[in-house]
């Protein structure tokens, strides 16, 4: 190396000497512990479409079959009469895997079609509705929107991650309104 | 250095080394697999995957940055060195993965119109993997998705390996010697090392990444030794540079100035000493004295570490060679360094200040063996 570069290379790791057992530390000091899950967490739990609500009651149930792992879709009524102008509007989708799928970023989408397709759409067409996104094997709840109950169509398990369509399936079938 | 322009010139050593590296390499992201499944079989192996790649280039670039520094300190590290460039490239192309899996590989198959094979391709790196904002571009998501940059501990670390990466990047895209050649060696040598920048990334990334949510000591532990590791040999090596720098006595000066005595240098090695803020390497072979910059034309390594060998001075980095009476590459090679004139005063060697153009010839001076 040329003087110049000794020079730069020195203050460098001088710096750095300086910096980085700092940042070491430091991050070692400041490491958060796990929060501990309580009442306060449901309203963060809600809004990453978790299902916590244990007074509602069950219209439709089915057990499906994605990429070869069971798959429990529900629609739930969640008891909100007072809830809402539109039927749908008490009413959630929600879906449980047994074991998490192992797809990247699974998203579920409501395609309003007349049939399920064998061969499954690839991209995602724009009349595709995004109902929500899927991760872990946790319970999720979905919006059940007001075409869910009076058009045909089928859910769509699709990983943006990945950008291949999972799995298609059609809505389960019970006492819906 | 070539007669005619080949892409990468191959050679034994290179292969071997190379072989070494990607078996090491290979060995590496296997055992780290191996051993995961084997201590936890419930855990997600594609994460596993994640982790074992972004480590191989956390490791691996503790190696890279070991090699300059323990060449100095010792010599015998020198074959470490000459090919370290596909060692720099290979730990960018592990962290790559680390980030964006083998998506890269499906791009054939997503321009003809086409569904890559899931196997054994589908592997999805950190970027997709962990990605969890719906239908956000992940890219756009890593950006916008922690704000938390007024906050140490909640810093979005994915930024500081996103520019680490962005280094890196540029680091292997030029390393080729056509940007060596193009940039001039000093320039290339700056840009490259920003490496040292990347690594302070890196750190950063390692310590608001995965030891917040790793608690284990031994993880803890390896981070901090190899932190500990790297500091004390970039230091220890560099402090012995600056030593050397400081023992510059001929700044300002025009004249000959004495460098020591024939008896210092053994036959075909050098002496380096420092003169008016540059190296100098004085070369003792067949009974004569040259003296050169220590400066090598090709990466500017330390031509006075090196030797003569077939009768021109050989760069102990990557073998470049330069005649000593001229400092000229032999034909049809054009690689030229300053010369410098020498004189001898009986066992006395002296040597002018001033350097000549690069490629001037100068009459070394001969040894007068007394009888």
């Amino acid at each position: 190396m040329i003087l110049s570069q000794r020079k730069v290379h020195f203050w460098v790791w001088m710096s750095l000497t300086g910096l980085l057992p700092t940042v070491f530390l430091a991050g070692l000091i400041g490491r958060p512990e796990i929060p501990i899950v309580d009442k306060t967490s449901d309203e963060l739990f809600a809004v990453a479409d978790f299902f916590t609500r244990d007074t509602a009651a069950l219209l439709a149930s089915e057990t499906v079959n994605v990429n070869g792992i069971d798959v429990q879709l529900a629609i739930m009524d969640l008891g909100l009469s007072s809830f809402g102008e539109s039927v749908s509007d008490n009413l959630a989708l929600t879906v449980t895997p047994s074991q998490p799928l192992s797809f990247s970023n699974t998203l579920v989408y409501w395609v309003p079609e007349e049939t399920v397709p064998e061969i499954l759409p690839e991209p995602v067409g724009v009349d595709a509705v995004l109902l929500g996104q899927l991760s872990g094997h946790s319970r999720r709840q979905f919006s059940v929107v007001p075409d869910m109950l009076s058009s045909p169509g089928y859910l769509l398990f699709y990983s943006h991650g990945q950008g291949v369509a999972i799995a298609a399936t059609s809505l389960p079938t019970g006492e819906l309104p | 250095m070539s007669v005619g322009y080949k892409a990468v010139q191959w050679s034994r050593p290179k292969l071997v080394y190379d072989t070494i590296l990607l078996g090491a390499v290979g060995l590496y992201l296997y055992g780290f697999m191996a051993v995961t499944a084997a201590m936890d079989p419930t855990a997600g192996m594609h994460g596993v995957r994640i982790r074992a790649y972004g480590s191989a280039a956390f490791v691996l670039i503790h190696v890279i940055l070991s090699i300059g520094p323990l060449s100095r300190l010792n010599p015998k590290f020198y074959p470490l060195l000459f090919n370290r460039r596909h060692m720099g490239v290979t730990m960018f192309l592990l962290a790559l993965i680390h980030v964006n899996g083998w998506r890269w590989l499906k791009l054939p198959w997503r321009w003809l119109g086409a569904s890559a094979p899931r196997w054994p391709i589908d592997f999805n790196g950190a970027l997709t993997w962990y990605h969890d904002f719906g239908n956000l571009d992940p890219l756009v998501s890593l950006l916008v998705g922690n704000s938390h940059y007024s906050s140490f501990i909640l810093f979005p670390f994915e930024i500081l390996g996103l520019l680490a990466l962005i280094i890196l990047f540029l680091m292997a895209a030029t390393s080729h010697d056509f940007w060596l050649a193009n940039l001039t060696a000093p320039v290339w040598k700056m840009l490259h090392m920003s490496v040292y920048g990347a690594y302070g990334l890196l750190v950063g990334h390692v310590v608001l990444g995965a030891l917040q949510t790793n608690k284990h000591p031994l993880l803890t532990m390896a981070v901090l030794l190899g932190l500990l590791w790297i500091l004390t040999i970039h230091l220890v090596a560099g402090n012995r540079e600056a030593q050397r720098d400081r023992s510059n006595l001929y700044l300002n000066s025009d004249e000959f100035v004495e460098v020591g005595c024939v008896g210092d240098i053994d036959n075909n090695r050098a002496k380096v000493v420092t003169i008016a803020g540059e190296r100098v390497a004085i070369f003792r072979y067949d009974d004569k004295i040259s003296a050169l910059s220590n400066v090598c034309q090709h990466q500017n390594g330390p031509l006075g570490e090196g030797k003569i060998v077939d009768d021109c001075v050989t760069c102990p980095w990557h073998g470049y060679q330069y005649r000593p009476d001229c400092g000229s590459s032999p034909p049809p090679f054009e690689e030229k360094v300053p010369t410098f004139d020498v004189r001898l005063e009986g066992d006395r060697i002296f040597v002018r200040t001033k350097p000549n153009l690069a490629g001037t010839k100068v009459t070394p001076a001969v040894i007068v063996r007394s009888a």
